[in-house]
């Protein structure tokens, strides 16, 4: 499994990705309209305030009549006339004639309009304007030639009129707008982030659940399927992800079938066995008793049957056994027992009570949870075989050991040999069903079943059993059960 | 020697055991059906019965009850290890012990001479013992409560007598197992659990709070103190 | 790590893109932008009592002034053709001649044209006009010529589309326009 900072951000990442997708498309066509609308909005205000401005300033322009050269004086008088006339705004009117310079202000002449304008209007008799940044202000500068009809034509007077306005309220609207666009396309991003976060959703709740279902898949729920909704490529690999579930239900179920026919099968066969051994093996005695006064072939021929009738008990048996464990029927009888008399009774009952065989150290006053016939299995086991593919002295040692993770502590028994050890490469299949660590040993000795089955019976108590190769060199079998287990089943001594 | 009844459906089984057994000097009788199990014991009047669990028609945990109405004839059960269940459904009908099959002829003589041994009594003791309102007589094994003599099985009365040797002393169910059933160390603690259940249903007043045999949760049992 | 990186810089700069266009804003300058013909103003006096002399501004511009006729001797309303004292558009030239007067003056207007020795004069035909001036017209400036031509054609009540020639003493120029 991820570590769970790594999975919280790969979502926030998806997530985060898909917000900050949904806010860019947000913020570009918001900011793009925005622009847009601005700019026609700007060129609509200007050109509206441009194009009265310069008609009716000509139109007023037109009203005029003058002498030529023209007099200052009434000049004046007329300029201010037009002044007051302005619109959209008040103007400010210049006249230039000649060297001669009249405005309806108090100024002369302006400093706002620019030389390209005078030579514009001097050049053409058409009307101007031009827009001027002066002082931070916008301004707007007209320029209308005047001319005269004379004859069939009619000629430039030489005196030109210019109209000069401030534009600060049109700069106020445009401005405006751009607040306005601002304070509507910030909250529209705002808006935004609810469908973002809404599609993100859409989006990730299949991935979730996809992963949900992986999780339980992983943890062995096989009929885990997902709810397919909709027809989008998630929808698509949820409906993938349903068939491979139901692909892999079958066979991991086909699977299991055959190996619980099998298992059934082993079961069968050794209870079938079971009773015409138990006959068999009610008589071995008579066998035995008798032999010595039979003829020496049939004798051995008895002999050799009592034995092995004998020896297929013992294997029946360790197969029933491990069906039930296989059948998962195998019962934990617990029952408090004091762990170092448990073992030396174990060792005493099967005579193995000689000290320079068996070393023991038992410390005294170990109170386990046991379910005392299974840990003499577990014991009797890795002695016996300790003491048949080993070599004399074996060591039990019995100590109590902390857990490695969390509290509690561990009961920890090790058997060890003082033969060979063990080949590495055995070493992974020592606790396999029937395994042979020599192919050339015969099964004359042990079932082939006995550390399997220890190691099953060590499982039953909640502990681990493993194999290694002591530091002198021989093969050591460490046992580690809980001692503060939940396994206490059965068995219980009720008050 | 013993007279040793044996109801067991199994020809095999039942000859060899049989056959077994004889060599050994018991005098065997066997039936092949709880039904002719019952008449045998009639008949025969054996001192000890062997019974096959798995029996058809009437099956060997109903024959220990049949038996057990009206008799305290000692009763070992034959039984596959693995039937569980059936070991301890046998143990509460009053089955006195069990062996599980197949077994040598001698494991079977072992525990059969076990049952019929009589716990070997301490000296110096007074014939009749009184526990509150249990008189224990350890010359007659027989036990009465408030002056009423109770039906115990073998295997009850052994351990109660074993219990009372020692007033208030904690014997684990190993312990018990190994004096009373002479069974190895690590052998099946049911045994006890099982006779102990029954035991209390006869002798205690309130099976549910016992006053005489004690439980002490994680080291065993005890008698009293009353 | 990378991608995300670059990513998150496409992002960024589409923003900027997005937002840049709200910041820089507001009324700017522009250029000179044409819009619309000149105005047509009213010049009194009216054409028949008035003589249209050009002289030249101080930008070096062609400018007409209006000078009321009979008003203060520079000559009469009188149709061409009529052979009293000295022709009508003599009178025009001479006029022209004699340069700005005070006012015009004021007003930044100046002449070309030199103080001739002798009278102009000029011969008027229905369709083109001829001047003979009393000076060399090849030394004459092109503003001083058009002077000269412009005043011809709007004299004796033309409209000013006149085909003019000057000549001097040193022959004739080839015949013109006012307005070409």
């Amino acid at each position: 499994m991820r570590p769970r900072g790594a999975r919280w951000r790969a979502r926030a990442g998806l997530r985060t990705r898909l917000l900050l997708a949904f806010l860019l498309v947000a913020a570009v066509s918001a900011g793009t309209t925005a622009t847009l609308t601005y700019r026609k909005a700007r060129t609509a205000i200007l050109e509206q305030a441009q194009d009265t401005a310069v008609s009716s300033f000509r139109e007023r322009v037109s009203d005029m009549a003058t002498p030529l050269p023209i007099e200052p004086q009434s000049l004046q008088e007329q300029l201010r006339a037009l002044a007051r006339q302005g619109k959209p705004h008040p103007w400010v009117v210049f006249a230039e004639y000649g060297s001669i310079r009249v405005s309806s202000g108090t100024s002369p002449v302006s400093t706002v309009i620019t030389p390209q304008l005078r030579r514009a209007a001097l050049a053409n008799p058409h009307g101007g304007f031009q827009r001027v940044e002066k002082h931070g202000e916008p301004w707007l500068t007209v320029a209308v030639p005047t001319v005269f009809r004379a004859g069939k034509t009619v000629r430039p007077t030489g005196l030109v009129l210019y109209a000069v306005m401030p534009l600060s309220d049109e700069e106020a609207n445009v401005r405006s707008m751009v607040t306005a666009a601002r304070d509507g396309a910030l909250p529209g991003l705002a808006v935004a982030i609810i469908p973002a976060l809404l599609a993100a959703r859409s989006v990730l709740r299949p991935v979730r659940d996809l992963r949900k279902a992986s999780q339980s898949m992983g943890r062995g729920r096989l009929d885990t399927r997902i709810q397919v909704k909709g027809g989008d490529e998630l929808a698509d690999l949820a409906r993938t992800f349903n068939e491979s579930a139901i692909a892999l239900e079958r066979s991991v179920g086909e699977l299991r079938d055959a190996e619980a026919r099998a298992r059934r099968f082993a079961s069968d066969v050794s209870h079938e066995l079971r009773t015409p051994l138990a006959g068999m093996l009610a008589v071995t005695e008579v066998l035995d008793e008798d032999a010595a006064r039979l003829a020496p072939d049939t004798a051995a021929a008895v002999r050799l049957i009592s034995a092995e009738t004998g020896k297929l008990a013992v294997l029946v048996e360790d197969l029933m056994e491990i069906s039930r464990f296989d059948a998962r029927a195998a019962e934990l009888n617990t029952d408090e027992v004091d762990v170092a008399q448990t073992i030396r009774k174990t060792l005493t009952i099967r005579r193995w009570t000689d000290p320079d065989r068996i070393v023991t150290e038992l410390p005294d006053g170990i109170r386990a949870r046991l379910d005392p016939r299974r840990f003499d299995i577990v014991v009797a086991n890795l002695v016996g075989n300790a003491l048949r593919h080993g070599g004399a002295p074996v060591t039990v040692r019995l100590r109590k050991a902390p857990e490695a993770h969390g509290e509690g502590t561990r009961l920890v028994t090790e058997v060890a040999d003082s033969g060979p050890g063990i080949r590495p490469e055995v070493l992974p299949h020592i606790f396999d069903r029937f395994y042979k660590a020599d192919s050339a040993r015969t099964r004359s000795e042990g079932s082939g079943l006995g550390l399997a089955i220890t190691l099953e019976n060590v499982r039953l108590h909640g502990g681990t059993i493993r194999a290694a190769n002591g530091p002198q060199g021989g093969a050591v079998f460490t046992v580690e059960i809980p001692l503060t287990g939940g396994e206490a089943t059965g068995g219980e001594v009720r008050k | 020697m013993p007279r040793v009844l044996l109801i067991e459906d199994d020809p095999s089984v039942r000859e060899g055991i049989e056959l077994g057994l004889r060599r050994r000097g018991h005098e065997v009788r066997t039936a092949a059906t709880g039904e002719a199990g019952l008449t045998a014991i009639q008949e025969f009047r054996p001192d000890l019965l062997l019974l096959d669990l798995m029996l058809p028609g009437v099956n060997g945990v109903q024959v220990c009850r049949r038996v057990r109405e009206g008799s305290q004839l000692p009763i070992i059960m034959l039984t596959a290890r693995g039937d569980d269940f059936d070991v301890v459904v046998g143990l509460e009908a009053g089955a006195d012990d069990y062996i599980v099959k197949p077994a040598r002829t001698e494991v079977i003589e072992a525990r059969i001479r076990a049952v019929l041994r009589r716990i070997e009594e301490p000296g110096g003791r007074p014939a009749v013992e009184l526990h509150g309102d249990l008189a224990i007589d350890r010359a007659g094994l027989t036990v009465a409560k408030a002056g009423e003599r109770l039906a115990l099985a073998p295997s009850e009365l052994k351990l109660l007598l074993y219990l009372t040797a020692a007033p208030e002393q904690v014997f684990s169910r190993q312990q018990l197992l190994e004096q009373v059933w002479e069974h190895s160390y690590h052998g099946d603690a049911r045994l006890v659990d099982a006779c102990v259940r029954r035991l209390r249903h006869k002798i205690e007043d309130v099976p549910g709070s016992p006053r005489y045999i004690q439980t002490l949760r994680g080291f065993g049992y005890r008698f009293g103190p009353l | 790590m990378k991608r995300r990186g670059a990513a998150a810089a496409r992002a960024a700069a589409a923003c900027v893109m997005a937002v840049a266009p709200l910041t820089g804003c507001g009324v700017r300058g522009s250029d000179v932008i044409e819009a619309g013909g000149p105005a047509t103003v009213t010049v009194f006096p009216a054409d028949e009592q008035r003589l249209l002399l050009f002289f030249v501004s101080p930008e070096g511009r062609l400018t007409p002034v209006a000078r009321r006729v009979g008003g203060d001797g520079s000559g009469q309303a009188v149709r061409s053709g009529q052979a009293v004292g000295p022709p009508l558009g003599d009178k025009v030239l001479a006029a022209l001649f004699a340069g700005p007067s005070d006012g015009e003056r004021a007003a930044g207007l100046r002449t070309r044209l030199p103080r001739p020795e002798g009278r102009p004069a000029m011969k008027w035909s229905p369709r083109d006009v001829l001047v003979h001036l009393p000076l060399a017209v090849r030394d004459l400036s092109e503003t001083a010529r058009r002077q000269v031509v412009c005043t011809v054609a709007y004299a004796e009540g033309g409209d000013g589309d006149a085909e003019v020639t000057l000549a001097g003493q040193d022959g004739a120029l080839p015949p013109t326009h006012c307005d070409a």
